[in-house]
C-alpha cells in the first residue's frame, strides 16, 4: 500500500494506482476526455492534470502512478487554469458547434466538461477549416469535425476487441482518424461491433440508427441478455417511448464486460419482418383474425384427441431462442402431458447431442467458463470460426494475440480466424480425429504430457509420421504445434459445429483427452469450451429437447417458433402436415402454412432466463411492452394446457439440473 | 515489398531489440531506401516482420515527415526556402528549379519520374546557402548552371544504370 495525500485528505491505495484513480476512490471527482475505464490509460487530453508539491509542471492523473507521501492538489487556481486552456485548444481545434450536434446538450462529454468549468465561450478564432466526414460505414458516421483525437476509439478497437481497425494518420492539426491504410471505413477491416461509437465522448462517431432520437435524459435503459447466440452477453437496450433506439454492451455483465458483436448491437436492430399482432385462424383457406378464445379453443381441439398417440399424433418443436422457462412448459406439456415422442427444438441437437453423449459417458461435465478464454495463453479453436458466429468470444481470442497468446485453429475449410494463427491446421476433411491423436502422440513422446493418457496403447499407432500421411499436414508441423500446446501454462480449447456435426463422438472424446493430457480439464476446472448454438442451445438439451424432428405420419405439428425464423429445411419438412398451429412473433413461410397462428411477444418483450453455452444462466429483462393482442410464451402456453386440462409446474430450475449437465449450472 | 537482402538486413537490427517493435523506424527507412517512398505493401511488410498492426505502422508513417507516402523520384531534391536562405536568394533560386524542371511554384516530381523537387524548411546549413538536400547528400553554395549540371549528371547516371541493367 502507498500512502498519499490528495485534496488534503490522507488516503492509501494499492501500488500501481493513478492519482486519477485514487482520486476517485477518495471521492474526489477529476475531470477527464480521454480516460474510460475499461482502456488502457492514455495521458492525450490533459484535462486531467492535477498540482503534485514538487513537481514543476502539472501532472496528468490519469498515467501518473501514485508514490509514497505524494501531496496532490486536484483544484488549485493554476489547475482550473489549465483545464480551461486545455479545453479551449479542443474547442478552437475543429468544429465544435454544437447546435448541429446529435450528442450536444447532455451527452457531449466535451461540452459538459466545458460547462463544468464555467465556460461560457472561447477567446481563440475557431479553425474554419472543414474535415471530411466519411459516411461509408452500413451502421456508423464519423465525422472528424468533431473529433478530439482522444483515441478511446482506436484503443477499443485494438484492446476490447482485437480488431485494430482504427488508426491515426499524420499529427499535429493533421492527425486524422482513419480505417486500415486510410481507406473509407465501410471498405475497411472493421467488423461492426460498434465499440467505438459506445467510447466516443463527442459526436465523432455516431450510429446512423440512433442518432438525434433521444438524449440519455430522454431514455430508458434495460438491462438485459443479447440471444443473439449462445455466449450470453450483458447488453442495454436503450428504449424511448416504446421504441428500440439503441443497443450498448453493459459495462458491468461479467460475460462480455461492455463488448458486442455486429449481430447483438445493430442487426437485433433491423428487423424487417412483419409483426403478427392478432391470432389468426384459418377459415375457407384463408388466415383471418380471430379472438385468443377462439384460437387457442380450436388448437386445444386438434391436439386433445392426439394426446398418448406415438409417431401419429403431435410433433412439436421449439426455438432455442425462447427463455427456459418457456422451452420447460413446452417440454412439459407435450412430451410429459400429451404424451408424444416427437417434441424436441429447432436446433435437433445438431450442436449438444454429442457433447452430452460423452458427458453421459464421463459422468460428468467436462466443459468449462468462458473466463478461461481471457486469459489463456494458447487457444486452440476446432472446427469452429470465431470471426462467424459467437464473435465476442472471437474478440477475446484476438485482443489477446498481442500479449503473446498463441492460436491454433483447426479447419479444414475456409476459417477467417486462419490467417491469425500463428498454426492454421487445415487437415484434410474427416481426418480431425487422428490429428488430434498425432497431437497427443508428440506431446507423450516429447515427455511435455502433465497427465497420464488412457489410450496409450492406441497412441502408439499415431506416430505424427503416420499421421502426417492421413492428414496432410507435415509431422515437423504436428510435433511443433503439440510443443505449443503442451507447454503452454493456460491453454484453452474452443470446439463447435466442426466437431459437433461429427458422426461419432470420437473427435470431441480425442479432444477432451488432449486436454487432459495438458492439464486443462481437472475434476474442478476444465478448459474445454463448445460454442453450441443459440442462445438457449444448452436449456433446450438439458430439457431433452434435442432429438432429430420429423414430421411424416402426425396429425399435427405444434412450432413454438417465438420471434426466430424458420429455416427452408423446416418449412419443406411442414409441407403435407394435416394441422400445423404456430406460436410466432413475425409473418414467416411458416405461419402462412399455418391453421392457427398465437402471436407471442419478441425477445426485447420478454422476460426470461437464457443459459449461456457455460452454463451461466442470466435473466432478459422487458424492454418494450408489446402490441396489445400478444401475449407471453408462456403465457400462451399455460393458456392452452389449461384448455386441454393439464396442470403444468412451474418450477424450472430443479428440472433444469437433472440431466447429465455438458456444463454445470452456475446462477 | 521488403527484398530478401532488406530483410537480412532487418534480421540483424531486430537482434539488438529486446522487443521487434522498437526497429519499426529502421524497418521502414529500410523499406523507403530504394524509391523514396513507402507503398501500402511496404508498410504490411513491415507490420507483418515486427509483429505490429498495419495501422500502427501507418501511424507512424504518417506521423514522420521523412517518411513518404506519395509517390517520389529516384532522387528527392529538398531546398531549404526559410528566411535565411531566402536571404540569399534560396527562395528564387528554388522557384527557377522547378520552372527549369517543368513543375509547379509547389515543386513535385519530373515526367520521367526521376527527381522530386521540393522546399523544405531548414536543413541547418543557412551559412551555405543556396542548399539542396539530394536523398543523403548536400550540395551547398549553389546556382542555376551548379543544379542544373548535377541534375544532368545524374539523369545521365541512372539512364546508363538502365541500358546497362
Amino acid at each position: 500500500m502507498v500512502s498519499l495525500t490528495i485534496d488534503d485528505v490522507k488516503i492509501e491505495v494499492p501500488e500501481g494506482t493513478t492519482v486519477l484513480q485514487a482520486a476517485r476512490m477518495s471521492g474526489v471527482e477529476i475531470p477527464t476526455l480521454c480516460d474510460y475505464p475499461h482502456l488502457t490509460p492514455y495521458g492525450g487530453c490533459r484535462l486531467c492534470v492535477v498540482e503534485v508539491e514538487g513537481a514543476r509542471l502539472l501532472q496528468p492523473s490519469c498515467t501518473l502512478p501514485v508514490s509514497k507521501g505524494m501531496v496532490v492538489h486536484t483544484n488549485t487556481a493554476r489547475v482550473r487554469e489549465a483545464r480551461k486552456f486545455v479545453l479551449t485548444l479542443l474547442f478552437s481545434e475543429r468544429n465544435h458547434f454544437c447546435m448541429y450536434c446529435q450528442v450536444s446538450g447532455g451527452d457531449c462529454e466535451l461540452q459538459n466538461a466545458a460547462y463544468e468549468q464555467d465556460m461560457t465561450h472561447w477567446p481563440f478564432q475557431p479553425n474554419w477549416d472543414p474535415y471530411l466526414v466519411d459516411a461509408s460505414h452500413q451502421h456508423l458516421v464519423l465525422d472528424h469535425n468533431r473529433c478530439i483525437l482522444c483515441r478511446r476509439c482506436v484503443r477499443a478497437c485494438g484492446e476490447l476487441v482485437g480488431n485494430f481497425t482504427l488508426g491515426v494518420k499524420d499529427r499535429g492539426p493533421e492527425s486524422i482518424i482513419i480505417a486500415d491504410l486510410d481507406v473509407p471505413w465501410g471498405e475497411s477491416t472493421c467488423v461492426s461491433c460498434g465499440t467505438c461509437v459506445q467510447v466516443c465522448p463527442t459526436g465523432a462517431i455516431i450510429d446512423r440508427r440512433s442518432a438525434y432520437l433521444g438524449h440519455e435524459a430522454d431514455v430508458e435503459r434495460t438491462r438485459s441478455v443479447c440471444i443473439g447466440c449462445s455466449v450470453g452477453c450483458g447488453v442495454e437496450l436503450i428504449t424511448r417511448d416504446n421504441r428500440l433506439l439503441r443497443i450498448d454492451g453493459d459495462w458491468d455483465a461479467p460475460v462480455n464486460e461492455g463488448i458486442l458483436c455486429q449481430i447483438g448491437r445493430f442487426l437485433a436492430l433491423d428487423d424487417e419482418r412483419e409483426r403478427i399482432v392478432t391470432p389468426l385462424v384459418r377459415r375457407n383457406g384463408t388466415l383471418k383474425a380471430a379472438t385468443w378464445e377462439d384460437a387457442l379453443d380450436y388448437v386445444a381441439g386438434r391436439l386433445k384427441p392426439l394426446a398418448g398417440k406415438k409417431g401419429d399424433g403431435i410433433a412439436a418443436l421449439a426455438s432455442t431462442r425462447l427463455p427456459v422457462e418457456s422451452l420447460y412448459l413446452f417440454k412439459q406439456l407435450f412430451a410429459d402431458k400429451l404424451n408424444s415422442e416427437m417434441v424436441t427444438s429447432i436446433e435437433e441437437g445438431v450442436t449438444t447431442a454429442l457433447s452430452g453423449k460423452v458427458a453421459q459417458e464421463l459422468g460428468r461435465p467436462f466443459e468449462g467458463s468462458l473466463e478461461r478464454l481471457k486469459s489463456a495463453d494458447c487457444v486452440v479453436a476446432i472446427g469452429v470460426d470465431l470471426a462467424e458466429n459467437h464473435q465476442v468470444a472471437g474478440f477475446f481470442v484476438k485482443r489477446a494475440l498481442p500479449n503473446g497468446t498463441k492460436l491454433v485453429v483447426i479447419d479444414p475449410y475456409d476459417n477467417q480466424l486462419h490467417e491469425l494463427a500463428h498454426y492454421a491446421l487445415q487437415p484434410q476433411a474427416g481426418t480431425d480425429y487422428e490429428l488430434l491423436l498425432g497431437l497427443m502422440s508428440a506431446i507423450v513422446k516429447s515427455g511435455l504430457s502433465r497427465d497420464e493418457p488412457t489410450n496409450l496403447s492406441e497412441l502408439a499407432g499415431y506416430d505424427p509420421q503416420v499421421v502426417s500421411q492421413v492428414t496432410g499436414i507435415s509431422a515437423d508441423t504436428i510435433r511443433a504445434v503439440a510443443r505449443l500446446i503442451a507447454s503452454s501454462q493456460r491453454p484453452v480449447f474452443v470446439y463447435g459445429k466442426g466437431v459437433t456435426r461429427a458422426s461419432s463422438p470420437e473427435v470431441l472424446s480425442a479432444l477432451i483427452e488432449l486436454a487432459r493430457l495438458v492439464g486443462a480439464l481437472t475434476p474442478d476446472q476444465s478448459a474445454i469450451i463448445g460454442t453450441k448454438g443459440q442462445a438457449n442451445s444448452l436449456a433446450a438439451y438439458m430439457y431433452g429437447l434435442d432429438k432429430p424432428f420429423e414430421v411424416d405420419g402426425h396429425q399435427a405439428v405444434y412450432l413454438a417458433l417465438g420471434d426466430d425464423e424458420p429455416s427452408r429445411r423446416l418449412i419443406k419438412r411442414l409441407k403435407g402436415a394435416p394441422f400445423i398451429a404456430v406460436q410466432a412473433s413475425y409473418l414467416s413461410p411458416a405461419t402462412e402454412m399455418a391453421d392457427v397462428v398465437l402471436p407471442v411477444e419478441m425477445w426485447a418483450e420478454q422476460d426470461g432466463y437464457y443459459l449461456n453455452l457455460a452454463g451461466k444462466l442470466q435473466k432478459a429483462h422487458r424492454a418494450l411492452v408489446p402490441p396489445q393482442e400478444v401475449r407471453s410464451n408462456v403465457g400462451v402456453l399455460k393458456a392452452l394446457a389449461a384448455r386441454l386440462g393439464v396442470e403444468l409446474e412451474a418450477d424450472w430450475r430443479k428440472s433444469l439440473k437433472k440431466r447429465a449437465p455438458i456444463n454445470p449450472v452456475v446462477e | 515489398m521488403l527484398s530478401q537482402a532488406d530483410r537480412r538486413e532487418l534480421d540483424d537490427i531486430l537482434k539488438k531489440y529486446p522487443d521487434k517493435r522498437s526497429a519499426v523506424l529502421s524497418a521502414l527507412y529500410i523499406a523507403q531506401r530504394e524509391k523514396n517512398y513507402l507503398t501500402d505493401d511496404d508498410i504490411r511488410d513491415v507490420a507483418q516482420a515486427l509483429d505490429m498492426t498495419v495501422t500502427e505502422v501507418h501511424a507512424i508513417v504518417g506521423f514522420y515527415t521523412l517518411l513518404r507516402k506519395e509517390p517520389t523520384g529516384k532522387y528527392l531534391i529538398q531546398v531549404c526556402t526559410d528566411l535565411p536562405c531566402a536571404l540569399r536568394g534560396a527562395d528564387d533560386f528554388y522557384r527557377r528549379l522547378c520552372r527549369r524542371q517543368g513543375l509547379p511554384p509547389e515543386g513535385g516530381t519530373t515526367e520521367d519520374g526521376l527527381f522530386t523537387v521540393e522546399e523544405v524548411v531548414c536543413v541547418a546549413a543557412c551559412d551555405k546557402a543556396p542548399v539542396a538536400q539530394i536523398n543523403l547528400e548536400y550540395h551547398e553554395h549553389l546556382t542555376d548552371e551548379k543544379i542544373d549540371a548535377i541534375i544532368a549528371e545524374l539523369r545521365e547516371k541512372s539512364t546508363e544504370g538502365v541500358t546497362a541493367g
